[in-house]
């Protein structure tokens, strides 16, 4: 195949089939502002029937074998791989960031695919010592059932397949709304998955702008027995509250306030490097962002320098654009939070190192910013950034930065740079964080568990925790022997 | 409270076993023949010990067998095994002095030691296999449509110990353990050197309500009584801590006969490597001194070798001779004495031929290098360290176990792992660093079976302890050593 983006479906995808609707909405290219395609609007009334589909599917395809399923997850992972570039076009299009992170991020959710493809035939069950002669103890792992995922703009391939591949290779159904913002890299994998020769209603793509009223189906019917989503926190306390009434299973990746701890005895290039990786990844639109940089007051200086000067040397532009590093953000109100931010903290005694402004290349742009100064009462350190925007705050003792990094309901990703081992792993395990990077600033594969503790969520996804999310326990207890 | 008399006076008072136990009985040979079991501490003859061969290790395999075979151990509830197990260990505390006294006595190692590390070692060794004998789990495979699939630990059935005599009791207990928890049957024989321990064991293993012939213990020694249990057609596995040559007859004498399982802990050359960046040179030197010379260097896992970089090898080896000035041989039995005798006369003389050995190939000699205390008529060696020790030098190659430190310089971390591999050992392996990074690139590129970083012999019962290369295969301790008795059965069920 040679594909184009246009050549990928604007309908969505229920039951094996393409669906259309009379109202559609628009999917705008954030670095340009142009509409580049529009998608079918559907209604609560169709999320009923991606359910009713996904149901249907569920006998058949549960009792697959693993290896059947594998052979169907292969595949879908060749021809995602296949089709790579127009893939990341397609993504940096409806998504902003710079293609060469489209690219790695088509290869990085592919990853997951062929992961789960392998590791789904690892569904172990255990037999238990018996406490008595006439009896023997065994468990088996059986799929949830019908799954419902929920998934960001940030990755739009990637979220998808991290709940996809595990829930498929499983043996569970699956119906996923795509966030409103990147719907078509969502039915590009669902026309991929179809080729690949997954059977109707197995997979099945509800595009919508009716995120409430199709969330709420998803919450309220009693045949979903399980919810994943990724996004933000408020959401996710809803959906969870949504799902009581029904009992679901939940695995909820929700936000973050990264700490990222620059101590004194850190290898001064290796945090500079690990800090732009984290930060500006994105244009530091993921959750696992870091959000404060604690820097040590012995080291604060040079390390506000070295990382103005690194910032200074991204270049800002389309994605698609000649090495460009940094995209825009994903819609106004993105940019209306940064600037909001901006505005308290510079209110508050913060100074600007660097940037500190939208960019010229268009009205979702800002520049790669680092701000000095940062104190605990300004908004910057209690809220999700989302953008390119690099809070410093000073301390002085490795309780203080213990403390600080852990002063937030949320607890999903930390960093940490040291040179010293007893300390760097102190830290590491004190830290209130499902992930912690130790002199890292990127750690997210198929093959570790990622994931949040605190407000930041619940489960993992990825590894063999991440297959587990979709596997109930049964212990069959056999007597009269 | 404790002092040299008491424990002088206790050694007069207590029953010093020497019969085998066999079949729940303690019993002599058959022959009716005993040995000398010389105490290392003065020279003296301790007791007579039953001295057993083929036709005893026979009846002890036999019994061991039909306790198998009856289930009477393997298929008891397992609360009531967790019971036994469980008084088991707590009659070991009960007469832990003993016990540590016997051990003290017979291998010449400080009491001090014996009841602050071989006996309480022992003790929580039984424990945590006691702790985990319900927790042995199975596999049930993915599969589920039309067939069923389980994967489970089967005990092996009679398992043939044979120990060692540095830790006598410990070693046994690393086997005895898990051998037991996963309902094997044993045959025990200790070392020549040092039966005591071992018999004591047997004798408080009836006490606790273990069944007849599920530990027997077969004093005697190795071309006999050991050849005879490696040789033996009905022992379905030899589990062996020890040198490499006997590790290697084990070997031969299961292709020979049955082709037994052979697991082996053998010796070591191990290295301790301390970097410049050393982040604690005085807890460095304190553990370069000790990892050598704890047990008179009568360990498998000792720190033989100390490669130390360039840069800081003047100032360190300085502070590690200053540490190991202080470490002066004393009488065993006192409980003030750090450092007791060599195990006997041959091993002592063994270490006295290597420091010659290492003196007449250039090693500079820093301290010791003599026999110790030879008026008391015991066997003890001075703590002896040799400097400027090259990687083809024998002392850098040749296994001591004896109080003898190699000190080899290097520049450069490749150096240094290239100097640690160069052996044909791989047991255990340290380092000294600041550096995150080059401690683990490191700690993967060294080829041994346990790698500590920052310390010596820094672990515990829940990791798995074994070699690489020639110190051998198969792990005591963890959980890894619980499944080492077991064989693994495939049961597949097809639904009709």
């Amino acid at each position: 195949m040679d594909m184009t983006p246009d050549d990928f479906p604007t309908s969505a995808y229920i039951g094996g089939e393409w669906v259309t609707s009379k109202d559609r909405f628009a999917v705008v290219n954030p670095a340009t502002g142009l509409v580049i395609a529009s998608v079918p609007d559907l209604t609560a009334a169709d999320a009923r029937r991606a359910i009713d589909a996904a149901s249907a599917a569920l006998p058949a395809w549960s009792a697959k074998t693993a290896k059947d399923r594998a052979a169907v997850l292969r595949r879908w992972n060749e021809l995602i791989l296949a089709e790579a570039e127009p893939l990341a076009q397609l993504m940096t299009a409806e998504q902003g960031k710079p293609l060469a992170e489209s690219r790695g991020e088509v290869a990085y959710g592919a990853s997951f695919v062929e992961w789960f493809a392998e590791e789904g035939k690892r569904a172990y069950g255990r037999t238990i010592p018996t406490t008595a002669a006439s009896k023997r103890y065994v468990t088996i792992k059986q799929p949830i059932g019908v799954v419902a995922a929920i998934t960001p703009w940030n990755f739009p391939i990637a979220m998808i397949t991290r709940k996809v591949a595990p829930a498929l290779a499983a043996g569970c159904t699956i119906i996923v709304k795509p966030a409103e913002d990147t719907p078509l890299c969502a039915l590009a994998l669902a026309k991929l998955a179809e080729k690949a020769g997954l059977p109707e209603g197995v997979l099945n793509v509800v595009t919508t702008r009716n995120a409430r009223g199709v969330g709420e189906v998803l919450c309220a019917d009693s045949r979903v027995r399980k919810l994943t989503f990724t996004g933000s926190t408020e959401v996710g306390k809803v959906l969870y509250r949504q799902c009581a009434d029904t009992v679901k299973k939940l695995t909820l990746e929700l936000g973050g306030n990264a700490p990222l701890i620059v101590f004194d005895d850190a290898d001064l290039d290796q945090a500079v490097a690990g800090a732009m990786a984290s930060k500006y990844r994105n244009a530091g639109q993921t959750c696992v962002c870091a959000n404060r940089i604690l820097v040590q007051a012995g080291i604060y200086d040079r390390f506000a320098d070295a990382l103005a000067k690194a910032a200074q040397s991204l270049i800002i532009g389309p994605g698609t654009g000649q090495g460009v590093n940094l995209g825009p953000l994903i819609n106004a109100e993105a940019i209306a939070k940064v600037e909001s931010l901006m505005a308290d903290a510079v209110k508050r005694g913060g100074t600007v190192k660097t940037g500190g402004a939208k960019d010229a290349a268009g009205s979702l742009f800002y520049k790669p910013t680092v701000l000095t100064g940062v104190t605990a009462d300004m908004d910057i350190v209690g809220q999700e950034i989302f953008g390119p925007v690099a809070a410093l705050i000073k301390f002085e003792t490795d309780d203080e930065a213990i403390a600080l990094a852990n002063s937030t309901p949320f607890g999903l990703a930390a960093y940490l740079f040291s040179q010293n081992i007893s300390r760097a792993w102190k830290t590491a395990e004190k830290l209130e964080a499902g992930m912690v990077g130790v002199n890292e600033g990127i750690f997210s594969n198929e093959v570790v568990p990622f994931g949040g503790v605190k407000e930041s969520g619940l489960g993992r996804e990825g590894a063999a925790e991440g297959l587990d999310e979709y596997l109930e326990t049964k212990f069959i207890c056999l007597g009269g022997i | 409270m404790t002092s040299l008399a008491h424990f002088e006076a206790l050694a007069g008072r207590i029953a010093i076993p020497s019969h085998a136990v066999i079949d729940g009985k303690t019993v002599p040979a058959q022959s009716g023949k005993t040995f000398a079991n010389v105490s290392p501490r003065n020279g003296a003859i301790i007791n007579k010990v039953a001295e057993l061969d083929a036709g005893d290790v026979d009846a002890a395999v036999a019994a061991a067998r039909r306790a198998f075979d009856d289930g009477t151990w393997r298929k008891m509830h397992y609360r009531q095994k967790k019971k036994i197990l469980f008084k088991f260990a707590d009659l070991m505390e009960r007469d832990a002095e003993q016990l540590a006294l016997l051990e003290s006595l017979d291998v010449g190692k400080p009491i001090k030691d014996a009841l602050a590390v071989d006996i309480p070692g022992s003790i929580k060794t039984l424990r945590y296999y006691a702790e985990a004998l319900d927790k042995v789990y199975g596999e049930v495979g993915p599969e589920t449509t039309d067939r069923i699939s389980f994967a489970v630990h089967e005990p092996l059935g009679v398992i043939g110990v044979i120990v060692p005599w540095n830790f006598p009791l410990l070693m046994a207990m690393w086997k005895v353990g898990p051998a037991l928890a996963m309902g094997n049957s044993i045959v025990l024989k200790p070392a020549e050197q040092s039966p005591l321990t071992a018999l004591k064991m047997g004798e408080l293993a009836l006490e606790a309500g273990l069944p007849p012939g599920v530990l027997n213990i077969v004093p005697g020694f190795g071309a006999t009584a050991g050849k005879a249990l490696a040789l033996h057609m009905d022992v379905d596995m030899i589990a062996f801590t020890g040198s490499g040559p006997v590790g290697k007859l084990l070997m031969q004498y299961s292709g020979q006969s049955n082709l037994k399982r052979v697991s082996l802990e053998l010796g070591g050359k191990s290295p301790q490597i301390v970097f410049a960046d050393c982040p604690d040179m005085n807890a460095a030197a304190v553990s370069a001194a000790w990892g050598v010379f704890f047990n008179q260097g009568e360990v498998c896992t000792a720190a033989s070798r100390l490669l130390v970089q360039e840069a800081i090898a003047d100032e360190f080896t300085d502070k590690l001779l200053k540490v190991a000035k202080k470490i002066v041989p004393g009488d065993p039995l006192n409980p003030t004495t750090t450092f007791g005798s060599m195990v006997s006369e041959e091993q002592m003389k063994t270490a006295l031929r290597y420091i010659g050995t290492a003196t007449s190939e250039g090693n500079t000699l820093r301290l010791g290098g003599n026999r110790a205390r030879e008026d008391s008529g015991g066997f003890y060696v001075e703590p002896t360290v040799f400097d400027a020790v090259q990687p083809t030098h024998t002392l850098a190659k040749e296994e001591v176990f004896g109080p003898v430190l190699a000190v080899t310089r290097f520049k450069t971390p490749e150096e240094a792992i290239r100097i640690a591999n160069g052996t044909i050992y791989g047991l255990a392996a340290g380092l000294w660093t600041r550096d995150v990074s080059l401690a683990h690139r490191a700690a993967r590129d060294l080829k041994a079976g346990l790698v500590w970083v920052n310390g010596w012999d820094a672990c515990d019962i829940t990791m798995p302890f074994g070699g690489f290369k020639q110190s051998g295969f198969g792990r005591d301790r963890s959980m890894h050593a619980l499944h080492k008795y077991a064989d693994l059965k495939a049961i597949s069920i097809t639904l009709r």
